[in-house]
């Protein structure tokens, strides 16, 4: 089940020398970010106070670059690295990504100074609807050419690495020729594109659509993982809810087990959104993330 | 619409047959999204092939996120709706396909609580005109500042 290979593939060093080298952004080896927290205005404070937190996360869409909150102010002084996590890009829609939001993207990570962006395998608008969230793309080789072009148009405009990550859906296309695994690594072979491989999603389809994520992570370019999400989620009438509102479960980290068994992610990120607990609930699932990435569980 | 220089590296009658298949490619993609979202957010049918218990499972899961996205950058409104907030907003969503950001999706929720759904109370329709056209705000002028003087205790 675990591949030797991968293993044991060398790690970069933990610092790189001086400042990023952008323009040799996609062959230049992953970052170590280390373990991180999605920082929330909610929290800030909380993010703010976490014992040995290496990083943060933030939702693109709620960052303004001339407006930075004084709580992200604080974390970038201190050293952490900030990385916009988009939501409303769509880049698995039909529509070429819309130049004015690349744009506002381009401009965050810039004013962060991140290393990544991030954004996601989804479609978010369709016919002058707007989803309000991510739904799965049809995973066809149709889809595959349009999608690995708004990629590549998306590469040319962003300053850093862009890294896309696998959604949770509650339903499956017709149209699907491959799976999610197959699909992201074709985008990868295509467009460069780094994986942000989230374990909670992969959970997700495992309960809601039967897809089994070990199989999925053996179909994944693991070599390309920029850093791996971990989030709580309920399950309601026998489907997954994953609500970033509850803590997270055992299965979920079981998940980041078989992850880490294939390779060492340079990078794992807790998201909390809503129902926020006390702050050392937070540091406990923190320190159960870094159990599972020490192997000792 | 230029072809990507990365798309090929052959003649440019080739490139441009690749855009004109990526092209055709986006407008099915366009057609197969739109059915699937509409019947997700606008009531229309459950395209082919499609499970329909999976299309109502997503399609609950959306109107949820957007009641609750709704309620987080507009906190007055469940504040001043209380428990009838969740149920009103899914009401209002069933007919009411979003357009554009949650701002504008808060306030058109808004106006449609005021204005269309059966009997607002009183109380809540004074308090969601507020919300919606909030009276500009003016210092208080001197009978007001003479009222507040002549009540101690009572602090603006």
């Amino acid at each position: 089940m675990t591949s030797p290979a991968l293993r044991t593939a060398p790690q970069p060093p933990a610092t790189t020398t001086g400042t990023t080298t952008a323009t040799s952004a996609t062959a230049a080896a992953p970052r170590r970010l280390g373990v991180g927290l999605g920082w929330r205005a909610e929290i800030d404070t909380v993010v703010e106070r976490q014992p040995g937190l290496d990083w943060v996360e933030v939702v693109a869409e709620n960052i303004c670059g001339g407006h930075l909150p004084e709580s992200l102010r604080i974390l970038l002084d201190r050293g952490l690295t900030v990385v916009p996590h988009g939501v409303g890009l769509g880049l698995g829609g039909a529509d070429r990504p819309d130049p004015a939001r690349l744009a506002r993207l381009a401009e965050t990570a810039g004013v962060l100074g991140s290393p990544l962006v991030t954004e996601h395998l989804a479609f978010v608008r369709a016919g002058g609807l707007e989803a309000g969230h991510l739904l799965p793309v049809p995973r066809s080789r149709d889809a595959l050419r349009v999608i690995a072009e708004n990629v590549r148009i998306a590469q040319d405009q962003l300053p850093v690495p862009l890294a896309l990550e696998n959604i949770a859906a509650q339903l499956a296309w017709p149209d699907d020729e491959l799976t999610e695994g197959q699909f992201l690594a074709e985008l990868v072979e295509r467009t460069g594109v780094r994986l942000l491989i989230d374990v909670a999603n992969l959970h997700t389809n495992r309960v809601n659509l039967g897809i089994d994520p070990a199989a999925e992570l053996d179909r994944l370019p693991l070599e390309a993982l920029a850093y791996v999400h971990v989030a709580g989620g309920t399950m309601v009438d026998g489907v997954w809810h994953d609500t970033h509102a509850h803590p997270v479960t055992e299965p979920v980290l079981e998940v980041l087990a078989e992850l880490c068994a294939r390779v060492a992610p340079p990078g794992v990120l807790l998201e909390r959104d809503a129902a926020f607990p006390p702050p050392a609930e937070l540091a406990a699932e923190l320190d159960a993330v870094r159990r599972v990435l020490d192997g000792g569980r | 619409m230029t072809a990507d220089p990365r798309a090929g590296g052959g003649a440019a009658g080739a490139d441009a047959s690749d855009t004109d298949a990526t092209d055709a490619a986006r407008a099915r993609l366009a057609a197969r999204q739109g059915e699937l979202l509409t019947a997700l957010v606008a009531g229309g049918p459950v395209p082919p092939g499609f499970d329909p218990a999976q299309v109502r499972a997503q399609a609950a899961g959306l109107a949820a996120k957007r009641r609750d996205t709704a309620a987080k950058v507009a906190p007055a409104l469940p504040r001043l709706l209380g428990a009838q907030y969740g149920p009103l907003f899914l009401a209002y969503a069933r007919n009411h396909p979003q357009t554009d950001g949650y701002r504008a999706d808060a306030r058109a929720f808004a106006e449609w609580a005021l204005t269309e759904r059966p009997e607002p109370s009183e109380e809540q329709r004074r308090a969601l005109e507020q919300w919606l056209r909030p009276a500009p705000e003016r210092r208080p002028g001197p009978l007001a500042r003479l009222r507040r003087t002549l009540r101690p205790g009572r602090d603006a």
